[in-house]
């Protein structure tokens, strides 16, 4: 029995509190299918085994909670490892150049990685913390994107709630579509840059 | 006439990159496509599931799976599969075998097995209730 097997066998078993425990580890960054945890609990609560409303609010709030405490980590710890890094390997310039471009870019790229790109999530958490990304906007798109990816996620698993497996292997395989277009993205962007350059 | 512009290192490591991301795109898109949710399709039964998900995946009575596997109709067993295994010392393979084998018994060309009358159902051992949360 793989690892999401025995976790959603859990989530049957003792409910909420495993629906929190996996949300909240997995914004931490602990490789756990949360995506598919909180899908099945969409299909549950279709089937009135648990509560939707529940289902809902400790979703949000285990997400949420998660991510604070990895903006926190990333905010009280992150600064003083970040200095002794460049001081250690050099690229003091390309950390303030990443600072700057996650204070102009960061509130996208927080709500985005909440519900789209979740793959990206704890990463976000952690760096905006390091850099010192404003907590107030952090705390604002980080609620909008996670109650955002809640209801989507529970309502697609009350949408499918008969096919919960057959939307389980269709959603880890749009995740690696989402990686792979933004990959595509990014390596485009470099050649054209590079070019462009070469070009001149 | 121009010359055929060269490209450098760093470029071809780009097109690879760009190549390799879109082969990803193109293979994960199709096996997205392949186990997309269809109507009306059964998908396998896997150990992680209620006897009440099975029933509703199938649409099946919950009392043809419960006769199945000797369980009591009432009340409502939402424990998953692997837990009524290990409750009836038994494999979860042969927790999903009787299941499906009464699936297929259960659809045409079978006529739908009627639930046992009250009294008959024989139950050897009712299962403790599961505390869960709020409900």
């Amino acid at each position: 029995m793989n690892i999401n097997d025995q976790l959603l066998a859990a989530l049957s078993l003792y409910g909420l509190p495993v629906l929190f425990s996996v949300i909240f580890a997995s914004s931490l960054g602990i490789p756990l299918p949360a995506t598919f945890v909180i899908v099945v609990a969409g299909s549950f609560a279709q089937l009135g085994d648990m509560n939707i409303w529940w289902v809902l609010v400790l979703g949000a709030m285990a997400a949420i909670a998660g991510d604070q405490t990895a903006y926190a980590i990333g905010h009280w710890g992150g600064p003083r490892l970040a200095k002794r890094l460049t001081k250690w390997f050099g690229g003091a310039l390309q950390l303030e150049k990443a600072e700057n471009v996650v204070n102009r870019w960061g509130w996208a790229g927080v709500f985005l990685s909440r519900w789209l790109v979740t793959s990206f999530g704890p990463p976000i958490n952690y760096t905006t913390g390091i850099t010192g990304f404003s907590y107030r906007r952090f705390l604002l798109w980080d609620v909008t994107g996670e109650v955002v990816w809640v209801g989507l996620y529970v309502l697609a698993g009350e949408l499918f709630s008969d096919r919960v497996q057959a939307l389980i292997e269709t959603l880890g395989s749009l995740a690696w579509v989402e990686i792979g277009l933004i990959a595509a993205a990014i390596f485009g962007w470099l050649l054209y840059r590079n070019l462009r350059n070469s070009r001149k | 006439m121009t010359e055929p512009r060269k490209i450098n290192w760093q470029q071809w490591l780009f097109i690879l990159g760009f190549v390799v991301s879109l082969v990803i795109v193109v293979v994960f898109a199709l096996q997205a496509f392949r186990h997309a949710p269809r109507p009306r399709a059964d998908e396998p039964i896997r150990s992680w599931m209620t006897i009440p998900y099975v029933s509703h995946s199938y649409h099946i009575p919950e009392y043809v799976l419960y006769q199945a596997l000797d369980l009591p109709r009432v009340p409502r067993d939402r424990r998953p599969l692997t837990a009524i295994a290990r409750l009836q010392k038994r494999t979860v393979a042969s927790v999903i075998t009787a299941l499906q084998d009464a699936i297929k018994l259960s659809r045409p060309p079978y006529p739908t097995p009627l639930p046992f009358p009250p009294g008959a159902t024989p139950p050897p051992t009712p299962p403790p209730a599961v505390p869960r949360g709020p409900a």
